[in-house]
């Protein structure tokens, strides 16, 4: 039963104008933004500098991050704008299938997806960082087999992909896109933008326990550049980070599940 | 497995109004069953709870034999058109079906079949967001007949309609009824159940008010009223008055007499020498039949009054 779900909500993605635009918009901000952030920095390092050369040709993630948080949301909530959420509750036996299924089908179609256009930034940047002046001897030439770099940039696909599920679940438990995507960004981007307002301890309890601790799965110098401390070590390891992100989706998973089961539609 | 819909002291809150309360009925295979009452009587209340989209704070609402949560392949068994506007706008009439079909692992040829079948079949490519109202109802029918269900249950599959488009929804759940489905249609116009429906269940404010068969219903509404034509219409209406009855003259020659029997009349103007050119046994409509019954079983209108002045 769960294949068939799955192979429905497969054909409702494909046929669902808002969703594809989203997707869309993800990989094109993927790359244009990391193309633009790329050719705006620049270094006058002559020794080996600070910057983490990798995570500045994937810079584009933030802005991509937005796009992951609408794409996830329009999955479920246009369920609900369209009232179609009856006919789909109607025709699956389990709501848990539904969820399941539209939680496999986003997963599936997404991380490769941005799989590809992390990839692709990754190589567009080089030369555009080049150009720069992050040059050798501080900077030598990057390539995807350098350690950490290919984690880099499979992570970031995956962290999008975890944006997209976070998104999903708030969408399943708040049934309105509006609510949704501003409840998604603040989750995703409140923590970026409070950093600031907090002493030394308590960022790092937000960069180790918010979505944001995913954005470590970037890092291969082991250390971060923070407006606020300058450069020092990062907060959280790279797979925990990842990880943390990806606890956020299944909390919000589940609790969309158990309310799915439990509200009338 | 029997194709029946049933519900066993059905009670639905919604706060501190019920929506249904302690409703068991029956609803049968081959024939059309209206489900009637005025609106917000319980009726989609009352069919939400039979596809399981709602939970009932007591009693049972059983598909089959069984709560609709433990159907697998549900659209194989019961086939709904609860809102023929719940449809993606982007999406065409096609894979709006497709979609639907695989989840219930009904084939691809079965999409373009019932898309004929409604006559849809030459616009499934378009979005339906570019429908008429009339052309989603057909493609609300078309996605309740995809799985060749044996229990059809429409909610106000006529509303917005057109005459012609009322005509084939009509013809169309007499047809599923008399290949042996079981149809369950509410309306809160039963003008519009007239020649189609079997059977109806009244309902109002979410009690059962009756379950009678149509036939005994029209009959029994048609007892007693009786039409005549004659020249002498005052000494018509003069005799009739005289015996207890109240006629009603159309000024026309006619005369309408209710709460007599037709042979009563005609023997009482046989004995006064008042000739008869004409008399006919008027048959109520299925709509003044219901109005009658609803009068007097559950009297809603009254009670509605009576709330209304309780605040």
């Amino acid at each position: 039963m769960i294949r068939a779900t799955v192979l429905s909500e497969w054909t409702k993605f494909r046929s669902q104008r808002g969703t594809l635009i989203a997707l869309g918009a993800m990989c094109a901000l993927m790359i244009g933004m990391t193309a633009f952030a790329a050719s705006e920095a620049h270094t006058d390092a002559v020794l080996a500098g600070d910057d983490d050369v990798v995570q500045l040709a994937l810079a584009g993630v933030v802005f991509a991050a937005l796009a992951a948080v609408v794409l996830g949301t329009s999955l479920i909530t246009s369920e609900y704008s369209t009232r179609m959420i009856r006919t789909t509750l109607t025709a699956t036996q389990g709501r848990g299938h539904v969820l399941a299924a539209k939680a496999l089908v986003l997963g599936l179609v997404t991380f490769p997806l941005a799989l590809a256009a992390s990839a692709l930034t990754f190589v567009i940047a080089q030369p555009l960082l080049h150009d720069g002046g992050y040059v050798a001897p501080a900077y030598p030439p990057v390539s995807i087999t350098d350690p950490g770099a290919a984690r880099a940039v499979a992570g970031t696909a995956l962290l999008l992909t975890a944006y997209c599920l976070i998104a999903l679940g708030l969408g399943t438990i708040i049934r309105h896109s509006g609510a949704t995507i501003a409840t998604g960004v603040a989750i995703v981007f409140l923590p970026i933008l409070m950093l600031g307002l907090f002493p030394h301890h308590v960022r790092e309890r937000i960069e180790q326990f918010s979505p944001l601790a995913g954005m470590a799965v970037q890092s291969t110098t082991g250390r971060m550049l923070s407006a606020f401390d300058g450069s020092r070590g990062m907060p959280i390891g790279p797979w925990q980070g990842l990880g943390v992100a990806y606890a956020w989706a299944l909390g919000l998973l589940t609790a969309g599940y158990l309310l799915l089961r439990a509200r009338d539609a | 497995m029997e194709a029946t819909l049933e519900t066993h002291a059905l009670t639905k809150r919604y706060g501190r109004t019920i929506a249904v309360d302690d409703l068991s009925i029956a609803v049968r295979p081959g024939r059309v069953t209206g489900f009637v009452g005025p609106n917000g009587a319980g009726k989609t209340t009352t069919m939400q709870l039979l596809l399981g989209l709602a939970a009932p704070d007591s009693g049972a609402a059983l598909v089959a034999g069984r709560p609709y949560a433990h159907i697998r392949r549900p659209l194989t068994v019961v086939g709904a058109l609860l809102d023929a506007g719940a449809v993606h706008p982007a999406r065409s009439a096609r894979t709006h079906l497709r979609w639907l079909a695989q989840s219930n692992g009904i084939p691809r040829s079965r999409v373009e079949e019932v898309l004929r079948l409604v006559g849809l079949g030459t616009v499934a490519g378009r979005r339906a967001g570019a429908f008429s109202l009339g052309m989603r109802q057909r493609l609300g029918v078309a996605a309740a007949l995809l799985g060749d269900p044996a229990i059809l249950i429409l909610d106000e599959p006529t509303i917005g309609l057109d005459p012609e488009g009322i005509r084939w929804m009509r013809e169309t759940l007499r047809g599923l009824a008399d290949e042996g489905r079981t149809v369950f249609v509410s309306t809160h116009l039963m003008s519009e159940l007239e020649d189609a429906a079997d059977q109806l269940i009244v309902i109002g404010r979410g009690r059962l008010l009756a379950d009678v068969s149509v036939d005994e219903l029209v009959a029994g509404a048609s007892d007693g009223h009786v039409a005549i034509k004659t020249p002498d219409v005052s000494g018509a209406m003069t005799v009739l008055a005289n015996a207890g009855a109240a006629p009603i003259s159309n000024g026309q020659g006619r005369v309408v007499v209710e709460g007599m029997q037709a042979a009563r009349v005609s023997q009482l103007l046989a004995s006064h020498q008042i000739p008869i050119e004409e008399l006919v046994l008027a048959k109520a409509t299925l709509e003044e039949a219901y109005f009658r019954l609803t009068r007097t079983a559950g009297d809603h209108a009254s009670t509605t009054i009576d709330r209304a002045a309780e605040r």
